[in-house]
Formats: structure tokens, sequence, C-alpha cells
């Protein structure tokens, strides 16, 4: 089954045509490399994934449905310097948050199993022993490992990723890489990186965008020439 | 000598008045300084200004005036910021000295001797009615029901928007509705501080809670202990000094905030720094 079906998209972010008619099928279970230059409209895609920005023409398929009717099934984490980290809540609140019913629901409180349902997602990403903290105490690998067990938390069919390791030191990067590589094959993941080097080899496929759609390619495909060589990746995208 | 002062009826109201904005302030004011809406929440308190000109030129409550343009301001501002029609900063600029003038212009427009504006301006506590009660302990007990109702909805949205947004929460519903609370708010200050200063009491008491706790709830009710502090210590010297209450009032919140914030800095205990350092 395709998770992600896309055809002839155009989409204008704030009057600029970011995204030109793009064409584009992703396979269920497929972890996906989105890559471009900046401004290419990589950010853009995934907030038109998410319903975050009208579409100009064409249309998204997200499992057979648009994705305003696709809403609280998708796992979401935004890049970390865009979140307040300075915000007065713990560890286990935040990812509970994943478990909130959609809408607005007057009186809500996280039950037992909320919080257990957010305490496997925490111990999936080794960060159970740090539930109870404030998310002001955590490095940037640990509240990065956190935003990825919030989205687990939804229980998604389709992960989507914006930058999950910019500005994170190589340790917590590989960290982050290994649970993403834990997670493949269990859901449909697709990942915004300017980190080609290290996060080649793990990847399926990869999709280059700079407006237009460059290339998406499997991975292996010898279009995407040696394995690990982000120099041919971006040769051979055009990037 | 005080229990003489405090059988008079206008310094009973002041004091229901301070306890209002007080609790007010401490549940929105924390919301608007982590939401980083502090210069909005200016923008709408001054638009205010023009709603109670338009009240004593049409001949209604000036407060009832101030409460619809605030909420009017508040949509707009909401609105043309959701549009991405124009830089924020701009737009609220705008909107504030437009409330202004427009107060100006209707008591201009006024038959007969102007109203004393003063009060508006810089506060009295001293001469809120039974009437202005009245409408601040409905105003008030509005914004405490339904920050407590929606509280985790609140927390969600103010934590990280797109995540609420990609889960399905209505944040565009929950940001109309914080903008329909942070207008009652003004409105419930106004006769406390003036429009000039209500930004300082919506700020001053939420930055300052934010030193000792880490939790939101804790903070809101600690936020509404220190206006209350502030608030009623503020009316003392005050009376004491026989000096303006709206800005008294103001003057102790800021000198808390700072206070309390170097003695943090020094003791190296400030863990969590607050949005209006």
């Amino acid at each position: 089954m395709k998770a992600i079906e896309i055809n002839q998209l155009s989409v204008y972010y704030e009057q600029v045509l970011a995204l030109k008619d793009i064409s584009l099928s992703i396979e269920e279970g497929e972890y996906v490399g989105i890559v471009g230059p900046n401004g290419g409209g990589k950010s853009t895609f995934m907030k038109a994934l998410l319903g975050f920005v009208p579409i100009y023409s064409g249309s998204i398929e997200i499992f057979g449905q648009k994705p305003s009717n696709y809403k609280g099934q998708i796992g979401y984490v935004p890049q970390f310097s865009k979140v307040d980290r300075n915000f007065p809540i713990t560890v286990e609140e935040v990812v509970c948050m994943g478990t909130m019913k959609s809408g607005v629901t007057p009186f809500f409180q996280y039950s037992a199993k909320n919080r257990e349902l957010a305490g496997q997602q925490l111990a999936q990403v080794g960060m159970e022993h740090r539930r109870k903290r404030q998310i002001g105490d955590l490095s940037g690998g640990e509240f990065q490992k956190m935003l990825i067990a919030r989205a687990l938390t939804v229980q998604p069919d389709l992960l989507l990723l914006d930058e999950p390791t910019s500005s994170l030191d190589v340790q917590s990067r590989d960290e982050i890489y290994e649970i993403l590589n834990r997670l493949k094959g269990q859901m449909t993941i697709l990942m915004i990186t300017h980190d080609l080097d290290t996060n080649l080899p793990q990847l399926d496929s990869v999709i280059a965008f700079n407006t237009t759609l460059r290339d998406q390619g499997l991975y292996g495909n010898s279009r995407l020439g040696k394995k690990g060589d982000s120099t041919h990746v971006a040769d051979n995208f055009r990037l | 000598m005080w229990q003489t002062i405090l059988d008079y009826n206008f310094i009973q109201n002041a004091i229901v008045a301070g306890i209002l904005a007080s609790i007010v302030c401490g549940m929105i004011g924390v919301i608007v300084v982590e939401k980083k809406l502090v210069m909005m929440s200016g923008g709408i308190a001054h638009t205010a200004y023009g709603g109670v000109g338009f009240g004593y030129l049409c001949g209604i409550e000036p407060i009832l005036g101030a409460f619809f343009f605030s909420v009017l301001a508040a949509f707009g501002i909401g609105a043309i910021k959701r549009k991405g029609g124009g830089n924020s900063d701009v737009i609220i600029g705008l909107f504030w000295s437009m409330g202004m003038a427009l107060g100006i212009v209707f008591i201009a427009l006024m038959p007969g001797y102007p109203p004393d504006m003063n009060s508006y301006l810089f506060g009295n506590i001293l001469s809120v009615t039974r009437s202005d009660l009245k409408l601040m302990g409905i105003l008030t007990i509005l914004v405490v029901a339904v920050i407590g109702i929606l509280y985790n909805n609140w927390k969600a949205y103010l934590f990280d928007e797109e995540f609420a947004k990609v889960i399905g929460i209505k944040t565009k519903f929950l940001e109309n509705l914080l903008l329909v609370l942070i207008a009652m708010s003004v409105v419930v200050l106004i006769r406390v501080a003036g429009i000039i200063m209500v930004i300082a009491l919506l700020t001053a008491p939420a930055a300052t809670a934010s030193f000792f706790t880490t939790q939101l709830k804790y903070r809101m009710i600690l936020a509404a202990i220190i206006g209350i502090v502030c608030c009623l210590s503020g009316l003392a010297i005050s009376y004491q000094l026989n000096i303006a209450s709206g800005a008294c009032i103001v003057l102790l919140a800021v000198i808390v905030y700072f206070v309390t914030f170097f003695f943090r800095k020094f003791a190296g205990k400030v863990k969590y720094s607050s949005r209006a350092s």
C-alpha cells in the first residue's frame, strides 16, 4: 500500500512558490530522507503533509486520505530549537501530550493508561529514568529523544521528523539514528536531513527538492553512488 | 485607624477589586509571559482607550466600550498576524496608537466639558464602583473557569502549538479564546493599574513567580498571591502617602520582580529564566 501519494503538487509559502508540480509516492514502511538546499521546499513539503499550508494545485493522499482527514494519526517531531526548553513542564507531561484527544476536551486529565503508554515510549528511547524531570534539565539529545517519544505515543503509521539531529553532538546524533533504525519497518518514516554522510546508509530512499522534485531514488540504486558517500548523493541529486 | 479606614465602602471596593485583578493577573499573566504575548497585550490594552472614549460619546458605560474595543483589537491583531499580512510588531504598534487616537477624537467630539480620563489612563482603584465590581467579578469567574476547565489543552497549546495542531487539538479556537480572555483581563485591570500600566501588572507577578516554581499551575497561583500582596500593599502605601494608587501598585510589583531577580541571580539560583527578564 502507498503511504503517501502526491500528484502534481504546487504549494505557495508566504507568497513564494515553494513547491512546483511535485509528483511522487512513498511505500508503507519506507524510511525516507528528504534532502535539498535551504529554501528548497523541504519544510514546506512537510507542512503540506501536516495540512499546515494550503495546496495551490494537485493532491496529497496519506494512506488514501486527505491530510486534513488524517489528523491525529501522524507522529511529528519538530526541530527542537523551535520548542521552548524553559517551559514549566515535566518530561512525562510532554510525552503524555501524544495521548490527548483531538478537538478541545474540557476537564481532560491523563489517565494511568496514558501515563503507562508514555512510560513505554520513554523506555523505547532510553529516557524512562528522566520522566519526572523538568524539561529544562535535559541535554539537547535527551530533549530530542523526548520529542520522539511524544510522537511515538500517538502510535502513528507515519512519523515525520524535521532535522532531528541539527545542533546535536556526534554521540546524541548516533543515538537518535539508532532509535530511528529500530523503528524502521514498524512505520513509514520521513525525515528532513542535511546529514547525508552519517544517515544515508540507513535510509531506504532519498527525495531531493529544490522547489521542483529533483530526484527520488531507492537506496542502492546506482544513481545514489557509493553507499554512504554524500558527495555522490549531492552530485547525483544535483543539489 | 486601619479599622476605621476599612469601614469605608470605597476601600472595601478597592480591596475586592485588587484581589479580583490579581487572580486574573496570575492566570492570564503566566500565559501571556509564556506565550510571549506581552506587547500584544499592551496593544489590546491601549486600544481599549478608544472604547472608553466611545462609551462616553455614546452614553454607555465606558468600561463596556473598553471591553468591546479590546475584543475587536484582539481579533484584529490575531487575524492579521495569522494571515501573515504584515509584521506583527508593526500591526501591534498601529493598533496601540490608533486606539489612543480614537479615544482622544471621541472625547473631543463630545458636547460640553470633557470627562476626566485620568482614572482610565493611570488607574484609580479607589474609584471602583459596585457596578465595576460586578463586571470585574463576572469576568474573573469566566477567566478562572475557562483556564481551569481547559487546563491541559492550554498546556499543550502553550508548550508546542504545532504539535497540538498535528494531534488535532483546535488551536485556532484556543488562540481566539485566549485573545478574548486577554481582552477581559485588560478590562478587569484598567480600573486598578490604568491602560498605560496594565502590562506591568500582567507580567511582573507572573515573571516573579517563575523564579520560584517550575509547575505551571503553581506559577499561576503564586503569581496571583504576589499580585494580591502588591495590590493591597500598594493601596495602603498610596493611602498613607496620598499618592496615585495605580502607580504605587505597579511600582511595587516591578520592584518585587527586580529585587527577586537580583537576589536569585546573585544567590546563583536563577534556574528558569523569565521571558520578561
